[in-house]
């Protein structure tokens, strides 16, 4: 019956983070300027993967292969929000500026395509 | 069909259609991420077919330093195919 | 009509190849080729043979030495190759470029902190390589873009400064030099190339210092066509 719930449990987590990584493209393709896309893929490495590895863990049980899953989680927690400041960072410096509703409008009367 | 086969072919199906993305590509940026993409497949199907040696090279050098590489030499020479 | 042409060829080589391929024994089937000529020698004494249990490396670094020599070489004649082009133009180094930004302190201190636990993993890939898969290029390459990570998150001219110029000309040698050491001592002590001393634990030892070299040699390399390409960026 624990052994249900357990994989019932990582199945969930699996599924949501598969989600995340799902909404986290659509974000990608979808989303106006750099900062907003950005802000969409972060969450795929950050929650989604996050998320999936714990759903591994609960799986692989108390097992040596869950201490490098935790370890993994660590590393990504570390790494995937550096990653995106980096990248935050560098697009600000760059020239990027921040989408509002006013600058889209604009956009959109200056190139009439 | 076994679900490891079904894997296999899955990973070459993309690793097609990222070879062809790439041959196809115009702004040269895209196509180093996108080789990125590609090594990184050949390295899950690397581990898949049970050669991890390959598979970590094939991550470090195909996924991680050819981008580097690949990006400083698009610096000098310019983003776009002409 | 070009075009027409080139699909012509494409199908024709395409369905040569497939004929040859579908001619291939199913992989891990015990009766292919590949399996009934060396390699059950090699798996019967190939950890003896080659001081290593890791059969990928024992095959690398021992039945196929001159394989990999051959590979260290063109890896060392890549990096001279992209060193005179450097040269041929005058590089003014790295410097700070207008477009240069200070170091985030976040991204600063993230990489402080991961930077010992990645130096670590590739020594471990180098030094564990004859057990475990991974061996030396793998641990250099980790080691190289280590480097790498610093250099872009640093800047190049930090990176450089680690660097001095006499431990880069070795550094980026010492795979060679490893390579034919151990070549020319096996043809004068045992009679043939890549010969190994008697006891295990020298065949061993002279493996993991063979893993070291190539890492080592992988890295610098790898360095090396950063820092030539990041000079190159300035000029």
């Amino acid at each position: 019956m624990s052994e249900f719930l357990l994989s019932v449990a990582a199945a969930l987590l699996i599924a949501s983070g598969c989600l995340f990584f799902l909404a986290g493209t659509v974000g990608l393709l979808r989303l106006p300027d750099f900062f907003c896309r950005l802000h969409a893929t972060t969450k795929c490495d950050a929650v989604g993967g996050v998320l999936i590895l714990l759903g591994v863990a609960l799986v692989a049980g108390a097992d040596g292969q869950t201490v490098r899953i935790v370890a993994l989680i660590a590393l990504i927690a570390i790494s995937s929000p550096t990653a995106g400041h980096a990248l935050a960072r560098a697009g600000w410096h760059a020239g990027h500026r921040p989408w509002t509703r006013e600058s889209g409008e604009k956009e959109k009367s200056h190139e009439p395509e | 069909m076994s679900p490891n086969d079904v894997f296999d072919l899955l990973i070459l199906v993309l690793l097609i259609t990222c070879a062809l993305a790439i041959a196809r590509m115009k702004d040269l940026a895209a196509a180093v991420i996108l080789f990125s993409v590609y090594s990184f497949a050949l390295c899950l199907l690397w581990v898949h077919r049970g050669a991890p040696d390959v598979a970590m090279t094939e991550a470090a050098v195909g996924a991680g330093i050819t981008a580097v590489l690949f990006f400083y030499t698009l610096a000098r020479t310019g983003r776009r195919e002409k | 009509m070009r075009n027409a042409l080139a699909l012509v060829v494409v199908i024709v080589l395409a369905g040569l190849m497939m004929a040859g391929v579908s001619q291939l024994p199913p992989p891990g089937s015990p009766d292919g080729a590949v399996h009934r000529h060396v390699a059950a020698h090699y798996i019967d004494g190939g950890k003896e043979a080659a001081g290593a249990p890791n059969l990928v490396t024992a095959v690398l670094l021992n039945y196929r030495a001159l394989d990999t020599y051959g590979e260290v070489v063109v890896i060392f004649a890549a990096l001279l190759a992209v060193l005179a082009v450097g040269l041929a133009g005058h590089s003014r180094g790295p410097q700070r470029g207008a477009d240069e930004l200070p170091v985030s302190p976040v991204v600063d201190l993230v990489i402080r902190l991961l930077a010992p636990f990645i130096a670590l993993f590739a020594l471990f890939m180098i030094l564990e390589g004859h057990v475990l898969p991974g061996g030396g290029f793998q641990g250099g390459v980790v080691l190289g873009a280590l480097m790498i990570l610093l250099g872009l998150v640093l800047g190049p001219r930090r990176l450089r400064r680690m660097l001095p110029t006499p431990a880069l000309f070795w550094t980026r040698s010492v795979a060679l030099l490893a390579f034919a050491l151990v070549a020319v001592a096996g043809l004068a002590l045992a009679g043939w190339l890549f010969a190994l001393p008697e006891q295990y634990w020298l065949r061993e030892l002279i493996i993991v210092g063979l893993e070291l070299a190539i890492g080592i040699g992988a890295a610098f390399a790898l360095v090396g066509f950063y820092l030539s390409l990041e000079a190159d960026r300035h000029r």
